[in-house]
């Protein structure tokens, strides 16, 4: 796309700017600086490479580190944990080691873990390992301790799991419920809080998050409120927002969407109709997520979506919103970078044939577009040959 | 006319060669050049270089107007931050990697012309800058005043908005689309056109009042 603004002198030189031929270079000289760079290109790479091993296996280290901390704290430490009908508020001293402690807990507060469901109260200690669960009933409320001092707060008929207790990044997955989080803002530890519709990303900061059923549907709604700070939610889709201190965020519909599909559930009883057309509901609600300020930032946000799939691995998913974005968006600026995404997508799922024809087609629209080439090496590879002889 | 003897000399010197021979093999694409890079793979580092200089030695000679003395280290700036870039995955790979590579490279020559703006308030270096030949005819006279004017906007671009100047430099003088700036530079596509209309305004507000405007005698 570019700028409609009518041509002014300084565009021109501008213009005159980007036209200026550059004078071939002595040949020597440009083989010396040949050699020169590509050895420096090969340092860089080797350099960049070695460094991406060594924290890769650094980060298999600390993973197998604190797995072995936490069988050995689930072996160890968990036999404090007392059974105990008491309703009373408890307080337990912090461990000194271990990845996750209730300090606190009143009513009735459940604790899953690999020796079996236990009530939590009384006074004693409990630590939560990875894989393990702690649930609230109605009346009952924990505190929980992360071994970075942020501090997690239960509410009634809470169900929150601890997925990853690693040194250097804890992951607790909230299913249903209430929680509320302090987190100092100096903590070194990456926090993320997974709900069935967003994943929260912490940084320094004090929030709720809940998630709870929405009214007429079997789905469920997650919901984040920040006190003080920032975090980073990032949707199922591969989207991202920032929330901002005293801001609110909700995957829920709004009320006038909730009524009415109450009321369409009144009338249209059949549950398999509302099956059939779950998939365009969650299309149209990818969509409406998308509904924007702007357009132009709501087709930026979307595709942004698409490569965060791609770049996560997630093809089947990449493709699913890329065929969104180009048929909400078939004319917009970055449709053709959505069509080169597309057959790359369909090639790396060995699609060949459909890639292909998605080449063909993008060659035919774009014939002087920046990924002619690759385009053209598409269409012509012998994968695409040979399925398209196939058929 | 060749006599028998040379024919026959001629004819035993030519050989039979085997036909055809083993097809070219076809050169790595982009993804497979990424894939390399990002897999600590020094070989395709050749590869990279001769698929990249065009366009990274096209862009740095733009921004100067000229090879400078330095120009080989840019050069060789430009390619470290490249690989890494590729290596480091900050290339979202939605635009080509020839693409990737000239935005890279009018950061890089931005970054210097803009540190050589500051090392010129310490010493007067003007002279090289805008050009010094004394002009000899009417064609030479006008071709030393469009240098001289595109000197004078390249200062103002060394004094611009950062941001800015990258934006207008990718848009008005590199030909990129406003949809490609925004993927390359991680903004939305509004955000880049704010920028580029901003740039504009600003450029043109600096040219106004800088004494080697463009058209304004000296």
């Amino acid at each position: 796309m570019k700028s409609d603004a009518s041509p002014s002198p300084t565009t021109d030189l501008l213009r005159r700017w980007g036209s200026l031929v550059v004078p071939v270079e002595d040949e020597q000289l440009a083989a010396a600086r040949r050699e020169r760079v590509v050895a420096g290109i090969a340092a860089t790479v080797n350099r960049t490479g070695r460094r991406r091993r060594g924290l890769s296996w650094r980060r298999r280290a600390v993973a197998g580190l604190a797995m072995a901390a936490a069988l050995a704290a689930g072996f160890g430490i968990w036999r404090g944990v007392v059974v105990s009908e008491d309703s009373s508020e408890a307080v337990a001293t912090l461990p000194a080691g271990g990845p996750a402690h209730v300090v606190k807990a009143s009513g009735t507060v459940m604790a899953r873990t690999s020796q079996g469901t236990q009530s939590v109260a009384g006074g004693k200690k409990a630590e939560l390992s990875a894989g393990d669960e702690l649930s609230t009933g109605p009346d009952g409320s924990a505190d929980l301790e992360l071994s970075a001092e942020a501090h997690v707060a239960l509410f009634g008929a809470t169900q929150l799991q601890v997925v990853d207790t690693l040194r250097l990044s804890q992951r607790l997955s909230l299913r249903r419920g209430r929680i509320d989080l302090a987190v100092p803002k100096e903590i070194e530890q990456n926090l993320v809080i997974a709900t069935p519709g967003a994943e929260v990303h912490v940084v320094g900061t004090v929030f709720s998050v809940t998630v709870a059923d929405r009214k007429c549907s079997d789905e469920v709604d997650t919901s984040v409120v920040v006190s003080r700070g920032e975090v980073l939610i990032v949707r199922t889709d591969g989207t991202s927002v920032a929330l901002g201190e005293g801001r609110s965020w909700t995957t829920a519909p709004s009320d006038a969407e909730i009524s009415s599909a109450c009321a369409s559930a009144e009338q249209t009883a059949s549950a398999d109709e509302s099956r059939r057309v779950g998939r365009a509901s969650t299309l149209a609600q990818a969509a409406r997520e998308a509904t924007p300020n702007s357009e132009l930032a709501a087709q930026n946000r979307l595709y942004r979506g698409a490569l965060d799939a791609r770049n996560a691995g997630q093809d089947a998913r990449a493709l699913e919103l890329l065929d969104g974005f180009l048929l909400r968006y078939p004319n917009c600026p970055l449709s053709q970078e959505a069509r080169v995404q597309r057959f790359r997508t369909l090639q790396r799922m060995g699609r060949h044939d459909e890639a292909a024809s998605d080449a063909r087609r993008y060659l035919a629209d774009h014939e002087s577009g920046f990924a002619r080439e690759e385009a053209r090496r598409l269409i012509l590879s012998p994968a695409a040959k040979t399925t398209a002889s196939d058929r | 006319m060749a006599s028998p003897s040379t024919a026959s000399i001629r004819r035993s010197s030519l050989r039979v060669v085997a036909r055809g021979g083993a097809p070219a093999e076809p050169p790595p694409s982009d993804e497979q050049l990424i894939e390399a890079v990002q897999r600590g793979d020094d070989r395709v580092s050749a590869e990279i270089y001769d698929r990249l200089l065009p366009v990274v030695d096209r862009t740095l000679y733009r921004v100067f107007g000229r090879r400078e003395p330095d120009h080989d280290d840019l050069i060789q700036a430009a390619f470290e931050q490249i690989i890494i870039t590729l290596s480091r995955q900050s290339y979202a790979r939605a635009c080509s990697l020839r693409t990737w590579a000239s935005t890279v490279a009018s950061h890089i020559g931005l970054n210097a012309l803009r540190g050589r703006r500051r090392e010129r308030r310490v010493l007067d270096r003007s002279v090289e800058l805008h050009g010094d030949v004394a002009p000899a005819s009417i064609d030479l006279e006008r071709e030393v005043s469009a240098r001289a004017q595109l000197a004078a906007v390249r200062e103002q671009f060394a004094s611009m908005s950062q941001k800015r100047a990258h934006t207008l430099f990718l848009h008005d003088v590199l030909g990129h689309d406003l949809a490609e700036i925004a993927v390359m530079t991680g903004v939305s596509v509004a955000a880049a056109q704010s920028r580029l209309v901003r740039g504009r305004h600003e450029l043109m507000r600096r040219l106004a009042k800088s004494p080697q405007r463009p058209g304004r005698k000296p």
